[in-house]
């Protein structure tokens, strides 16, 4: 059994940097791959591939170079069916299929070792036929739970029913810890204020947050004509990203989850997260024998920009900062990360 | 700067016989085109009529965006806007770009694909751009 995260980190922190288009995905990842040696990088394929989702062998063996030539390794390739690309348009189960084995397919080009979906959009008859292809390449599927996830609410009780009733071996969850925040980060009330939200609504948000009730408070005050775009958009990501369940609720499902997302939007509550309900989840995990990959994802970005409250925010230092936080917590040295260890 | 500000990064408004401004996407993943549901611009107050996205050598009105099966817009690419009227007349535009998108990768029970509405604003540098030539 291990005792040891093997530490990861996603190119997704690197959004703003692959939206400035001043480096290609790459590029970005070469240096990802030189600055944090002996840690596994995720890559997002629909912000990696230019032939996302239906991806080109070709396209992916160039980064699979890249990653060689470094010595490194690819933990996760996020991906997915684009299931709805257009109004009225839906995939159906052949098309969605197929997407994915290109997925499965470029992910054992990479050397990774999981595809990472999201959760509960794929049906579980196009689950299990993609399964099939995963087993046979040694990969796994890992449906990304997060956020609002309930872990005793239906949706994910069928998803463990149908992985009991079926015995698949190749359909895993990925937990993001953005389910188990501690509180909105301070960064996120700060953007919140700067775009004129009252501070009795950010107040009752926080309310909302550690009752599991933001739904109920951000759609109606989403009506409300003096809020700005972007104070809606900070509202939805409460609303879609925010989540603080207890890590006593996600435990009994240990056996099925096998990756992990800690999700971070800023220095601070990264620590404070840390130090209550993610760190507890993932001492719990280990305690249980998981052996997946905990990787650093730094959601922070949508708020915080390239520049935040005048000075320059560069991922890459956030990033290693963030790391440092994780090797601290985990009383691990940085180059026992880099093999797995089961 | 966010994705949505990423939209406008160091744009230039082209203003000429046809006025043309490059975009990025506002999103943080690339997108089928056919996912882009709308998008209106707004010169310095005025809704801006007829108005087309180039990308790729392809231009596509607006409203057939959604009906293009074979284009994807790479989240490191610009697509440029073009149209006639209006073009602005001072040095700089206030310029604001709403577009909505289809997230083809997030449904909801009952299979409603979720949409979004990114909302950038900007003071844009014009430039004239003599009758005749193409910027």
């Amino acid at each position: 059994m291990s005792t040891r995260a093997r530490l990861a980190v996603t190119l997704f922190s690197f959004t703003n940097e692959l939206l400035a288009a001043e480096r290609s995905p790459d590029a970005l990842l070469g240096e990802l791959l030189r600055a944090e040696p002996g840690v596994a990088v995720e890559i997002d394929g629909a912000q990696h591939f230019r032939s996302f989702p239906l991806l080109d062998l070709d396209e992916v063996r160039r980064t699979a170079g890249v990653i060689e030539a470094a010595g490194e390794r690819v933990s996760l390739l996020g991906g997915g069916a684009d299931v709805a690309p257009a109004p009225g348009r839906f995939l159906d189960a052949g098309e969605q299929l197929a997407q994915v084995r290109s997925q499965l397919a470029a992910a054992a080009i990479l050397s990774a070792e999981a595809v990472r979906i999201p959760f509960g959009v794929l049906p579980w008859d196009v689950l299990a036929r993609a399964a099939d292809d995963a087993r046979a390449a040694g990969l796994l599927l890992v449906e990304e739970v997060q956020g609002p996830a309930d872990p005793a609410g239906e949706p994910i009780r069928n998803r463990i029913a149908d992985l009991e009733r079926t015995g698949e071996t190749a359909v895993r969850l990925l937990l993001d810890t953005s389910a188990l925040m501690s509180g909105l980060p301070e960064t996120y009330v700060a953007a919140l204020r700067a775009e004129g939200v009252p501070d009795a609504l950010v107040g009752r948000l926080g309310e909302a947050l550690a009752s599991g009730r933001v739904a109920p408070l951000v759609l109606p005050a989403l009506a409300d004509p003096a809020l700005s775009p972007a104070a809606r958009g900070l509202l939805i990501t409460a609303m879609t990203r925010f989540g603080a369940s207890r890590a006593a609720s996600w435990l009994p499902l240990a056996r099925w989850i096998a990756a992990v997302h800690v999700k971070w939007w800023d220095l601070d509550s990264a620590a404070a997260d840390l130090a209550a309900e993610t760190g507890a989840v993932i001492d719990g995990l280990l305690a249980s024998g998981f052996d997946g990959t905990v990787c650093s994802e730094w959601g922070g970005h949508e708020w915080q920009g390239l520049e935040w409250q005048g000075l320059e925010v560069a991922a890459s230092r956030q990033v290693a900062a963030h790391l440092d936080l994780l090797r601290a917590r985990f009383g691990q040295p940085s180059t026992d990360f880099s093999t797995k260890t089961t | 700067m966010t994705l949505t500000e990423h939209a406008l990064r160091g744009a230039v408004l082209a203003a000429g016989e046809t006025c043309r401004l490059a975009v990025g996407l506002p999103w943080y993943r690339s997108m089928p085109v056919s996912a882009v549901l709308g998008i209106d611009l707004t010169i310095d107050g005025e809704a801006v009529p007829d108005l087309h996205l180039r990308l790729e050598s392809r231009s596509v009105p607006v409203d057939e965006l959604d009906r293009v099966e074979d284009l994807a817009w790479f989240l490191q690419d610009r697509a440029t806007l073009e149209w006639r009227a209006p073009a602005p007349s001072d040095a700089v535009a206030d310029v604001v770009l709403r577009v909505r998108l289809q997230l083809p990768n997030l449904v909801v029970p009952g299979g409603t694909a979720v949409q979004v509405l990114q909302e950038v604003r900007g003071a844009v540098p014009v430039e004239t751009v003599p009758v005749g030539t193409v910027p």
